[in-house]
């Protein structure tokens, strides 16, 4: 589905980790770890080809265009809920009629503030905002890129976003997830495979590791 | 049905102008109000020359587009917008030019409307009226590409304000000038023509270029 070779972004021209051989299957859960400033939210940004300050080479071996979900994911303040699922929902390519997209919000459970602007919301509500395209029926044939889809949701919500990640796997897609969030349901941990990036300058190895734990100095995969 | 860039840009714009009312009345209010007070200390006993009323209503209009200008521009990089706009391989300069024309319709043509208002308060030939609404329709293009441009490259700043000004003011300059001198030369007889053709080239050069400028500066400061 996705190989990188020899990969690493830069910022202001240092490398933010060593490099990175990985090669993300259809149908695996990649976590991605590291320190604050590592590089998890800018591996994410550059592989959907927002960020273009990396070495190395990234390959999508399908054309289907992957849904990227960031920290705030373009919930404009000043529009309604309902507006912004629908520029957001658009402007990933998924169909904005209205009935599905309310449909999105009630699974959510923010169907009922569908004309509340959203900055009148509260920090997961808006985030929730964010995070409609996962249940958009037409995002279940894509892989998923998601940077920390558990901030500021409650429990209930955490545990749900976590069936909708099982689920799409089951569908033998995609989800490469950065998450400061260590206690996931078991299922998903089950399936869970890691990469830490390391920054350049530690000992340790950068490691992609598909067993169930946490490795360092063991390399790549492909 | 996937929507084009423009269809969707559009709608957005569209949708914003709505949303956002409070931040163009803001620079409507301000055009307004500070024209009424310049009228009130000025008091009774003084005339203004025509060219003096026509350049300050031209500045207050310039700074009320200035004053807006922030609004367009910070909700889209702070909400990581432009993210999943450039993650989808759209491209930005469609963005812009939408998002300037939009509110150049809206925000120049209003500020032209209330024209009236201002140059009757500060006793401006009404003759004149008509042509200072036109070079203030014409030339607020400009000034909006300007000032959105400022307000791209500003955005990652906290104390953005002053440094827009600085970078936003110089840049304004010719339509303000072919902008005062459309009207002056009405007033004074000369011809008016040249005069009109360099303040539309300037808008539509802006309009033509700044958004490139616009979108380079938005995608690095997007980063």
């Amino acid at each position: 589905m996705l190989v990188l070779q020899k990969y690493f972004v830069l910022r202001e021209e240092k490398p933010l980790f060593q490099p990175l051989d990985c090669h993300f299957k259809a149908g695996d859960l990649w976590l991605l770890q590291g320190d604050n400033g590592q590089g998890k939210t800018t591996l994410l940004r550059s592989v959907q080809g927002i960020y273009q300050e990396f070495s190395g080479t990234y390959t999508w071996n399908d054309s289907i265009k992957p849904i990227f979900i960031g920290h705030a994911n373009g919930v404009h303040p000043a529009l309604t809920v309902l507006e912004n699922a629908q520029i957001i929902c658009a402007t990933l390519g998924l169909s904005t009629s209205q009935a599905a997209l309310l449909q999105c919000m009630d699974i959510l459970s923010i169907g009922l503030y569908d004309q509340t602007p959203a900055n009148r919301l509260s920090a997961g509500q808006y985030r929730k905002v964010g995070l409609i395209p996962l249940v958009h029926p037409e995002a279940r044939g894509r892989p998923w890129l998601i940077d920390e889809p558990f901030n500021a949701l409650d429990i209930n919500t955490c545990h749900f976003i976590e069936q909708l990640c099982l689920a799409h796997l089951k569908r033998q897609q995609l989800i490469l997830m950065t998450s400061h969030q260590t206690v996931l349901s078991p299922e998903l941990m089950a399936l869970a495979q890691y990469i830490r990036l390391v920054s350049p300058i530690s000992p340790t190895d950068t490691s992609c590791d598909s067993n169930n734990k946490l490795t360092v100095n063991e390399h790549n995969l492909i | 049905m996937i929507e084009s860039d423009w269809q969707l840009a559009l709608r957005r714009e569209v949708l914003l102008v709505r949303r956002q009312m409070g931040s163009w009345i803001n620079g409507v209010c301000f055009f307004v109000l500070i024209g009424f007070v310049y009228q009130l200390l000025l008091g009774s006993g003084l005339e203004l020359s025509s060219q003096l009323s026509i350049s300050l209503i031209w500045v207050l209009a310039l700074m009320s587009i200035m004053l807006v200008a922030e609004h367009w521009i910070k909700p889209d990089i702070t909400s990581g917008y432009y993210d999943s706009w450039l993650g989808q391989g759209r491209s930005l300069h469609v963005l812009m030019v939408v998002k300037m024309l939009i509110q150049w319709l809206v925000n120049g043509g209003i500020l032209a409307l209330i024209v009236p208002l201002l140059a009757f308060q500060l006793g401006l030939e009404v003759r004149l009226v008509p042509w200072l609404m036109l070079s203030i329709f014409l030339g607020s293009l400009a000034c909006m590409c300007f000032c959105g441009f400022g307000a791209v490259i500003t955005a990652g700043q906290s104390q953005s304000g002053v440094l827009l000004s600085i970078v936003v003011v110089p840049l304004n300059l010719p339509p303000l000038i072919f902008g005062i001198g459309l009207v002056i030369a009405q007033a004074e007889d000369f011809n008016h023509v040249p005069i009109l053709a360099v303040l539309i080239a300037i808008s539509l050069l802006a309009i033509a270029l700044l958004p490139f400028a616009m979108s380079f500066g938005a995608k690095i400061v997007n980063e």
